[in-house]
């Protein structure tokens, strides 16, 4: 579903990503993990085609994010760290736009902003201006705009940062019913022991460079991804 | 404690009004001494016009032995100003501030967090009162022909300076009248829209007027001396000032001392409680309707709409020309035939009079800059049109709909205004059709190219977007420069017909018009995409 190969992407003279490759499949939440400043935000909005990158390849369903990003983004949804969303409008109009943009269809917006606003408990605030809703409100927001157009690939950074204990059990279980459903998540997170539980797979990052990949099972073995993190960490430092 | 946070006030104030970004680059000193530049012509311009009042007033007041009056018009002017020039900052500052959270979890006493922030407002109300008060000392050693003595100058430099603790008092009402009247409204930008509109109108209207409102309380200064005898606080400020008189100081002072003490006491009481307040529109509750669909063209135009009319410092400052066009065009048909007859006597002007209107058209079109400020003003919101999956172009093309639909029609009701008072037919009624939408096409291409070339994402607040940027200047001041050679030719080249000059000024715009947007949907949505 996410192919990123080679990817290179420098700021100036520093390399924020550096020939990081990595493959992530229908079905599959992959988790990215590394310490602030490693490279994850780089890789997260190059995939969504926010950000140019200077060498190697990114492809979404086939699709070249260089040569396709329409197409790439078509079937892509992106939760940033931090949700700033239009305070100009209200949350359901909001909603609505992205709908437009992506041609959602009438009957599957409403039944999906219901569905969705409903498990978040967001209805009753849906005609509230954005101005007016907590951080959480708003991460909460950006999630239902992420799922209303029904995206083969989901790329989150921090999507738990803002979230009551509630509505993080309830995105942990749209994001397995969403590769259940056969989609794919790519997510940046610092709490390991969410990774730990949720992820098929983990990719741990530092200074740009890849310095472990693969399943859960193969990262970490008996000891816990927390230890492992900590250990590769340490290696990387001595 | 109170001059450090006096000093992080008044260094806000300066980045609100300077352009001064949240960058960590320091404004350079250029920039810094060029700006000081143009708020000392800023206020150099309103102290001339202040001067043009008080000097006129002067001579017949104290030929009349109503000098008094002068000194309490003074007064009340300076009041005036002072209110109007900070009431909108109280507001912001003592009953809005954003900062109140984190300034109350420092160690700072919240009485110390009151006191900078009406210091600062002290300092605003300081410069608004220069305005007047210099002018019109000078104006009165200058042209009353009397002489004043030591004892008057100084009742005259306490009262200016006392002055500003009545003004903050009746400012700080005000506000807090405002702030409880919008924190319940939904639309907050309708009414700050319409309050900005009317102290604007009210601006032009009082400039338009000013000559015979002063000739007229020239003319009238007994009857005046009567009305504003009977109201004692003012004939005691003037007497004050007029001829020194110290019991009429005292109570002057009195009258700005004791409404400040009591305010700030009951402010200093209730601060905490202000600060902390949670104020917020009702809740509307969100009732399942039908949804709408739309093409996402529509959808990327709507929002466009939307950003544009929730905020009244976009509204205003980039829409203004807009508004100006409507209201030329009626003044042009009530007016026109009054205002043109004179010229069918002067042969030589009368063959310029429609094309130098449709050029005056097309210079007041400039002044809508709707396009200029319409990237930069994605701000931290820019990932968002960057993720959708819609070409660049596309959303660009949206921002220039944007301008396109809020001016178009405005120009049309000055064409329309212009086709029947001019009646002009032939070569010159088709270029009074043409001319006018090639340059609001114009308009709207040069100042999105503008912006697509300079952008700025790190601005405070959405009005120092729209007014403090290189791309507003350029659209602003690139379709007045585009003006200036039609002009010139039409007024300096008598040989050449008009509808020719503005037959190849049309085409030049329309040349302009294709390659502008070209850019805009090759490399300026290569541009846009790339933005970060």
């Amino acid at each position: 579903m996410l192919k990123i190969d080679h990817l290179t992407k420098t700021y100036g003279d520093k390399k924020a990503v550096d020939d990081l490759s990595l493959h992530i499949a229908p079905g599959e939440i992959y988790g990215f993990i590394g310490h602030n400043g490693a490279g994850k935000t780089t890789t997260i909005k190059a995939c969504c085609g926010i950000l140019p990158f200077d060498g190697g390849e990114i492809t979404v369903d086939g699709k070249s994010v260089k040569t396709d990003p329409i197409g790439c983004k078509a079937v892509t949804a992106y939760i940033p760290d931090n949700p700033d969303l239009y305070d100009f409008m209200s949350g359901i109009k909001y909603l609505t736009f992205i709908a437009d943009v992506f041609g959602v269809s009438k009957s599957d917006r409403e039944e999906r902003v219901l569905r969705y606003a409903d498990t978040f408990g967001l209805t009753s605030d849906l005609a509230q201006p954005i101005s007016a809703y907590s951080h959480g409100m708003k991460q909460k927001l950006a999630i239902i705009s992420a799922w209303l157009h029904a995206p083969k690939l989901i790329v989150m950074d921090e999507p738990f940062v803002g979230l009551d204990p509630t509505a993080s059990y309830k995105l942990k279980e749209m994001m397995r019913a969403h590769c259940d459903a056969g989609g794919a998540i790519f997510f940046s997170t610092h709490v390991l022991d969410v990774a730990e539980k949720l992820c098929d797979k983990v990719a741990i990052i530092k200074e740009g460079r890849l310095l472990e990949s693969g399943s859960m099972e193969e990262v970490k073995g008996n000891a816990s991804l927390e230890s492992v993190f900590l250990e590769l960490e340490g290696d990387e430092n001595a | 404690m109170l001059k450090i946070l006096l000093r992080a006030q008044l260094g806000a104030y300066w980045a609100r009004f300077s352009g001064a970004t949240r960058s960590k680059k320091r404004q350079g000193a250029g920039k810094a001494v060029l700006f000081s530049l143009l708020m000392l012509y800023v206020l150099g311009c309103f102290g001339f016009m202040m001067y043009g009042i008080f000097s006129q007033l002067a001579a017949p007041f104290a030929a009349a032995g109503l000098s008094w009056l002068y000194f309490s018009m003074y007064g009340l002017m300076s009041l005036t100003l002072m209110v109007i020039g900070s009431v909108f900052t109280a507001k912001a500052q003592l009953y809005e501030a954003k900062d109140n959270d984190l300034l109350l979890s420092m160690p700072i006493r919240p009485g110390a967090i009151l006191a900078s922030r009406m210091l600062t407002l002290g300092v605003v109300n300081f410069v608004c009162g220069l305005i007047v008060s210099v002018p019109a000392a000078i104006a009165w050693a200058a042209r009353s022909g009397q002489v004043t003595t030591g004892a008057q100058w100084l009742n005259y430099c306490l009262i200016s300076l006392f002055i500003i603790l009545l003004s903050l008092s009746l400012a700080c009402l005000l506000a807090l009248l405002m702030s409880l009247f919008t924190s319940r409204l939904r639309s907050k930008a309708a009414v700050d829209t319409i309050v900005s509109l009317v102290f604007l109108l009210a601006y032009f209207w009082f400039c338009f007027r000013m000559n015979s409102m002063i000739a007229s309380l020239a003319a009238s200064g007994s009857y005046l001396a009567g009305k504003l005898g009977g109201v004692a606080p003012l004939y005691w400020m003037g007497l004050a000032m007029a001829e020194g008189n110290m019991g009429c100081l005292a109570a002057t002072l009195a009258i700005c001392i004791v409404p400040f003490a009591a305010i700030y006491a009951v402010l200093a009481a209730t601060f905490l409680h202000t600060a902390t307040a949670k104020r917020g529109a009702a809740k509307i509750k969100y009732v399942q309707r039908e949804q709408k669909v739309s093409s996402p063209f529509s959808a990327l135009y709507r929002r466009e709409l939307a950003r544009f009319t929730s905020s009244s410092g976009y509204l205003i400052n980039a829409g203004l020309g807009a508004i100006f066009m409507v209201v030329g065009a009626v003044v042009l048909l009530v007016k026109g035939q009054a205002l043109f007859g004179s010229f069918s006597q002067l042969p030589g002007l009368v063959k310029l009079l429609t094309p130098v209107l449709i050029l005056g058209v097309c210079a007041i079109s400039g002044m809508t800059t709707i396009s200029a400020p319409s990237v930069s003003i994605e701000g931290k919101n820019l990932w968002i049109a960057q993720s959708l999956p819609v070409p660049a172009a596309e959303i660009l093309k949206a921002k220039l709909t944007l301008h396109i639909s809020i001016l178009l029609p405005a120009m049309l009701c000055d064409v329309a205004a212009l086709l029947i008072v001019l009646r002009p037919s032939g070569a010159m009624l088709a270029l009074a059709l043409v001319l006018p939408p090639v340059f609001v096409f114009f308009t709207g291409v040069l100042g999105l190219t503008a912006n697509l070339r300079h952008p700025n994402f790190d601005w405070v607040t959405e009005t120092q977007c729209v007014k403090n940027s290189m791309a507003v200047m350029i659209a602003l001041f690139g379709s007045w420069g585009a003006l200036i050679p039609p002009f010139v030719l039409l007024f300096a080249v008598s040989e050449l017909p008009p509808w020719a000059v503005l037959t190849v000024f049309t085409a030049a715009i329309a040349a302009a018009d294709v390659l502008l947007y070209r850019w805009i949907a090759t490399k300026g949505a290569r541009r846009f995409s790339e933005m970060k």
